[in-house]
């Protein structure tokens, strides 16, 4: 009954006309972000940071979080109608969606893809809406130890299931959580590698970093591959209605996308992106016809959007929870949060229950609005690709150099946005996972102190790491995945010895 | 410009050891206090050791873990990086003292002359007419406070 009375007041905040207006601003800029490639749902609240500033934090969250979920509904079209993934995340969509566009039934593979996002969205919010307030109850009695097991757990978590290989994934962590020292210490306050200069009293400006690390070094990249667009395919109105056997085709796939997406949320790191392609991989094992995958099968886009949509809800979880950014995007959102004085944890929902159901009430509602917008503005949307890269990353750079500029008013973090900039460029070309380094530098200074906490309670003895039910988990977890790790490692040695001795 | 994939890796580990070295060489001179009280040193110190470890490990399998291992060219574009990397550091400099609109408008002129192909008047009118709308829909509409330069 509680859940309902918080909810009913949640859709109090969220249903004020501003409040309404700033989520379909939202969804509309992250469907946009979402669709252009280069512009993810990371870059896409980064710009509109500075929007936010004068608005009240239930407000400013509302509208950073529409971005976040109605990026993750832009993808799909431009995989669908161009073979162009918005974002990483509708990769997949690019491998059936296009075959289906092709042959004549984008219709189809369009409203599918909505229907399974916005099934697999809300479904999201309905488990976020459950989970998370236990979970915050239960999370209230963790002490630091445990804490920094479970920070530590998440940084392990994300190098075995990280893209890259795990000793370079294992380098950008603790290249990330090196930065993060950067600054005043924490605890004493002493200065740390600042030379004595105040401009990185506060470490890196963690929004520059990020946007250097994603938006910037995909521009970088983007330039290099400045082609000709590839044809449009343009479903008409009439099209975009599904027929009986697409949709039971696709009741399935979209049930499993939600159920994966909803568990890979949880995983820290690109859980939006490995959802999708879980997804893909079941509907090929279970479809009684494997081989029309690949060549415009339904369930190859109804399964993988869906689970993509569906990571949204949960992958709040840990952020508003626990105050842990699972992927980059929601990091920005922790720092926006930060900025309007409210700080994700445990206490986020007694302290600021307006922020919290207003933010859920406002979900159910962005959701509701991206289904009924998407469909009819596919045109329009489609004709945002046609704008030459060449002018449009100008007028992205500017926008990143106003969004850095007004955070801090200080020249020295457009500098640093550029500098990290060529570095994703760099660490991309040679396959390093920037993910995992972005996310340590979030995770970094809580986890040094929760670690220097944890041994000022024990005075000094390391035991504490194992006491308490939640620490005994994480631990265990840990050394679980390491065994892991090795087993995979010695098996793999294994096997390369045996095919280079026949 | 190509660069086989092997070598970069080990031009990055290289990058990555010296950053170790400096951190550690930096954590060496801050307290590092004990095991019961932690100074500011030592996670530092910890951190920097485990990353010149990677480093390492990271170096000695590019020179000897794959001997058959050829590695893939990788392309790079450095003109594009270099240019962009320049006019961004050169936005950070002029920024308060030139102002947005003369500092941004000459940012965008250099971006759309070098990459698209619009003339010198066109590529010079359209950026001047970008930064004037940006600072009119940042400054005034949206109360975002930009530097107006010296004058």
């Amino acid at each position: 009954m509680d859940v309902i009375h918080y909810l009913q007041q949640g859709f109090a905040v969220a249903l004020a006309p501003s409040n309404l207006l700033y989520c379909l601003i939202g969804v509309l800029w992250g469907t946009v972000v979402g669709v252009l490639p280069g512009l993810g749902p990371l870059a896409g609240m980064a710009l509109l940071l500075p929007l936010t500033y004068k608005l009240d934090p239930a407000s400013a969250i509302i509208m950073l979080s529409g971005i976040f979920y109605g990026a993750m509904y832009g993808g799909s079209t431009t995989s669908i109608l161009l073979r162009i993934p918005g974002e990483a995340a509708s990769i997949v969509t690019c491998i059936d969606g296009y075959e289906m566009a092709k042959q004549g039934r984008a219709g189809p593979a369009l409203v599918v893809a909505a229907v399974g996002s916005f099934i697999g969205g809300t479904v999201s919010i309905v488990g976020l809406m459950l989970f998370a307030p236990p979970l915050a109850k239960a999370m209230l009695q963790v002490g630091p130890a445990a804490e920094f097991a479970l920070m530590l757990l998440a940084l392990i978590v994300m190098s075995v299931i990280s893209s890259s290989s795990t000793l370079k994934t294992l380098t950008m962590i603790l290249l990330g959580l090196l930065l993060a020292t950067i600054g005043l210490d924490p605890l004493s306050g002493f200065a740390r590698y600042t030379f004595g200069s105040l401009h990185f009293a506060d470490g890196f400006n963690f929004v520059a970093m990020a946007l250097g690390l994603f938006g910037i070094s995909e521009i970088l990249l983007n330039f290099e591959q400045i082609g000709s667009l590839k044809p449009t395919i343009k479903p008409t109105l009439r099209s975009l209605v599904p027929q009986w056997t697409d949709l039971k085709a696709s009741a399935a796939p979209i049930a499993r996308g939600t159920v994966i997406g909803f568990l890979f949320g949880f995983v820290p790191g690109i859980s939006h992106v490995i959802s999708t392609f879980v997804s893909y991989a079941v509907e090929k094992k279970l479809s009684a016809h494997p081989e029309e995958f690949g060549h415009g099968a339904i369930a190859g886009v109804a399964g993988p959007e869906t689970a993509n949509n569906a990571t949204t809800g949960s992958t709040l979880i840990p952020l508003l929870v626990l105050g842990i950014p699972a992927i980059p995007a929601t990091a920005i959102l922790l720092s926006a949060m930060m900025i309007h004085g409210v700080e994700p944890g445990p206490q986020l929902i007694a302290e600021h229950p307006q922020v919290f159901w207003g933010l859920i009430a406002s979900m159910y509602i962005g959701n509701l609005m991206l289904l009924v917008l998407n469909l009819p503005l596919v045109g329009v949307f489609v004709n945002l690709l046609r704008i030459p890269y060449v002018y449009l990353a100008p007028v992205v750079l500017l926008i990143c150099v106003v969004g850095i500029y007004s955070v801090t008013a200080e020249p020295l973090d457009i500098f640093v946005m550029a500098a990290f900039g060529v570095l994703g460029y760099v660490l991309r070309k040679f396959d390093f996972d920037i993910a995992p380094l972005l996310l340590s530098v979030v995770l970094g200074d809580r986890m040094e102190v929760s670690l220097r906490r944890a041994l000022v309670i024990s005075n000094g003895d390391y035991g504490i790491f194992l006491q308490g039910a939640f620490s005994q988990v994480f631990v265990g977890a840990i050394v679980l995945l390491a065994l892991l790790q090795l087993a995979a490692w010695l098996i793999g040695v294994r096997k390369k010895a045996l095919r280079e001795g026949t | 410009m190509q660069v086989n994939s092997r070598r970069g890796d080990l031009a990055v580990a290289v990058v990555l050891l010296a950053l170790a070295v400096f951190f550690l060489w930096g954590g060496w001179h801050m307290p590092a206090g004990t095991f019961s009280v932690p100074g500011p040193g030592i996670v530092p110190m910890i951190l920097s050791t485990l990353l010149a470890a990677t480093a390492l490990a990271l170096i000695v399998k590019e020179l000897f873990g794959g001997a058959r291992r050829a590695g893939v060219p990788v392309s790079f574009g450095v003109a594009p990086v270099a240019i962009v990397f320049a006019a961004l550091t050169g936005v950070a400099v002029a920024l308060e003292y030139a102002g947005f609109i003369a500092t941004l408008s000459v940012f965008l002129f250099v971006m759309l002359r070098v990459f698209s192909r619009l003339g010198t008047w066109r590529a010079a009118l359209l950026a001047v007419v970008i930064t004037c709308a940006a600072a009119w829909f940042f400054d005034s509409l949206l109360g975002v406070s930009l530097p107006r330069g010296l004058w």
